[in-house]
């Protein structure tokens, strides 16, 4: 009888730890095209090119949790603007902070264009400075979303948009489709659902999403 | 809520409320057999009814008959050669009673000495006449030293008898009572025809539930007779009862059911047999109207029983009874239980994590 107490106990009162996740690509070894976006004009310089500063690279790596109140949408970004621009239903997450990494990184020790390495350093900084990104979320369709920006963390946090991010800092943006966290197995891909390489604008929509881009 | 919840309560308690009667029900309750066994069953053992317990009384031994020391006393005359005197004591026997109690044998002596007084004292037609009930009767005769007249009157008495014809007649009264004819069995139950030889005859009938009743006929001059019979008194009912269970018989048959009516004075009886197992009937106006099985102790539980069968108490509707609302909270929270592991999903802690 005390056992079978227990073991109620422990049914109703504990709820199991569950880990999702997070790459910036579709496998841990890839960047996504999000993050490798040419700008517009020079049409032959990546955007992430601009986080040089003399001999340093910095940047802001913003990941956000955008719910959705009412619906769930699919992937595609006409689904996503129809579900969230339309109708005010889709929010980021801050009750609990925001995920807000500083990287700055000498110029010689990473290769922009190597995208494998841009992942690698880029996982190796956030785990070792913070390997959680949000401690459970709410159990709604939430879209997963990395900003890469030149905004330092401080200036995002003091922006009168806050939450919003300027979408003229970005430098590279992806997202997942919409999912409920909590029924999520192993690992959640972002990505920018963009079939060019020259994909500035959609990375600005990206970034400055949900607020319709100008 | 808690006005909501205390009316809840009360309904709750309300029904639960088994329907009791305004007026507690006498019922008579015989308990025989293995008393230890059926438990203790005082009067308000059962609520709504009233037991009264009923005791039979102890099987008393009748008084010895005095016929057979008269007889020996009137014999010892004769032998003295008092024949007025003999004749005389021998008055003081009642053939009539000897023959309804079956004792032939004793009336057969008291006649048979009768005929030798009579002879004796030179009467020789009371003779004749006595020597003609003997016949009359059928009586075997006994070892007793008489007269060679005495045996020839007698032996011519039989003989006329034995020549005779017979005649039917027609025996009416309480059907199915047992029938004796000068102290032996007709082997049949009223209503019945018998065949009697001329005379005077003893007709006894017996019947449970009824008084014994005794009837002298003489043959042919009656083709038809009818013998009444009082009800029994509570203690003979008793004592026919108890006689039906001790030759056997059912202790609750139409007739044993009647005699329990009858001996408890109550027109409620229950009776309940304690042995291995406890067993149970109610009588009601002398009618069996229930019976029940229980284990050993379960006395009360078999007399409510009874009670609720017979129709002496309203059975509790089903949501009345305790174990209704066990089983059915029982159940709820089983089926609650179930429900709860099968749809219950635990809140995951879900972490986001750089991986």
């Amino acid at each position: 009888m005390r056992n079978t107490l227990l073991a109620l106990f422990v049914l109703v009162g504990c709820s199991p730890q569950h880990d999702v996740g997070i790459l910036l690509g579709p496998d841990k070894d890839t960047l996504t095209q999000g993050f490798r976006c040419y700008r517009d004009n020079p049409p032959t310089e990546l955007m992430f090119q601009r986080s040089v500063v003399g001999n340093l690279v910095k940047f802001s790596l913003v990941i956000d949790l955008i719910t959705i109140d009412d619906g769930f949408p699919g992937c595609r970004g006409e689904e996503l603007v129809q579900a969230c621009l339309e109708t005010g239903a889709c929010k980021i997450y801050t009750a609990q902070g925001r995920y807000c990494q500083d990287i700055t990184v000498p110029l010689s020790e990473i290769d922009l264009s190597n995208p494998a390495a841009v992942i690698h350093y880029i996982g190796a900084t956030l785990r070792a400075q913070d390997p959680i990104i949000a401690d459970d979320p709410p159990d709604v369709p939430t879209v997963i979303r990395a900003v890469a920006s030149l905004q330092t963390c401080a200036e995002i946090a003091a922006s009168p948009d806050y939450p919003l991010l300027d979408a003229d800092s970005a430098l590279g943006c992806a997202y997942s489709c919409p999912a409920l966290l909590d029924q999520v197995n192993g690992t959640i891909s972002l990505s920018l659902d963009s079939l060019s390489t020259h994909c500035e604008q959609l990375v600005r929509a990206c970034a400055g999403f949900p607020r319709a881009p100008i | 809520m808690m006005v909501a919840r205390s009316l809840v309560l009360i309904v709750a308690l309300a029904a639960c409320a088994a329907p009791k009667p305004q007026h507690t029900i006498p019922v008579a309750l015989l308990v025989d057999g293995d008393r230890a066994g059926v438990g203790s069953l005082p009067k308000d053992a059962v609520s709504g009814l009233e037991l009264r317990p009923v005791e039979l009384a102890a099987p008393t031994t009748s008084a010895p008959d005095p016929s057979a020391a008269t007889i020996a006393h009137a014999r010892g005359m004769y032998a003295g050669g008092d024949f007025d005197a003999c004749r005389g004591e021998l008055a003081k026997v009642d053939i009539t009673h000897l023959l309804a109690t079956r004792d032939r044998a004793l009336a057969a002596r008291a006649l048979v000495l009768d005929t030798a007084c009579a002879w004796g004292a030179l009467d020789k037609s009371s003779a004749g006449a006595t020597a003609a009930r003997i016949a009359s009767y059928g009586l075997e005769l006994p070892d007793l030293a008489v007269s060679p007249d005495v045996e020839r009157v007698i032996g011519e008495a039989l003989a006329a008898a034995g020549k005779a014809p017979r005649a039917a007649l027609v025996v009416t009264g309480e059907i199915g009572a047992r029938l004796t004819v000068d102290g032996r069995e007709a082997g049949c139950a009223l209503p019945c025809t018998i065949d009697l030889a001329p005379g005077d005859h003893v007709l006894a009938v017996d019947a449970d539930g009824f008084q014994p009743a005794v009837q002298t006929v003489r043959s042919p001059d009656a083709a038809k007779v009818s013998i009444a019979q009082q009800p029994a008194s509570a203690e003979l009912a008793a004592r026919q009862w108890r006689a039906r269970i001790g030759r056997g018989q059912p202790a609750t048959d139409v007739i044993g059911a009647a005699l329990l009516g009858r001996l408890a004075k109550e027109s409620r009886v229950a009776l309940v047999h304690g042995d291995k197992q406890l067993t149970g009937a109610l009588v009601v106006d002398g009618k069996l109207v229930a019976s029940a099985r229980g284990e050993r102790g379960e006395g009360p539980e078999i007399v409510r029983e009874l009670a609720y069968d017979g129709g002496l108490l309203r059975r509790p509707s089903i949501w009345q009874r305790p174990w209704f609302w066990i089983a059915t909270t029982t159940a709820v929270a089983v089926v609650a239980g179930v429900v709860i592991a099968v749809t219950y999903e635990p809140d995951k802690h879900t972490r986001l994590v750089v991986p």
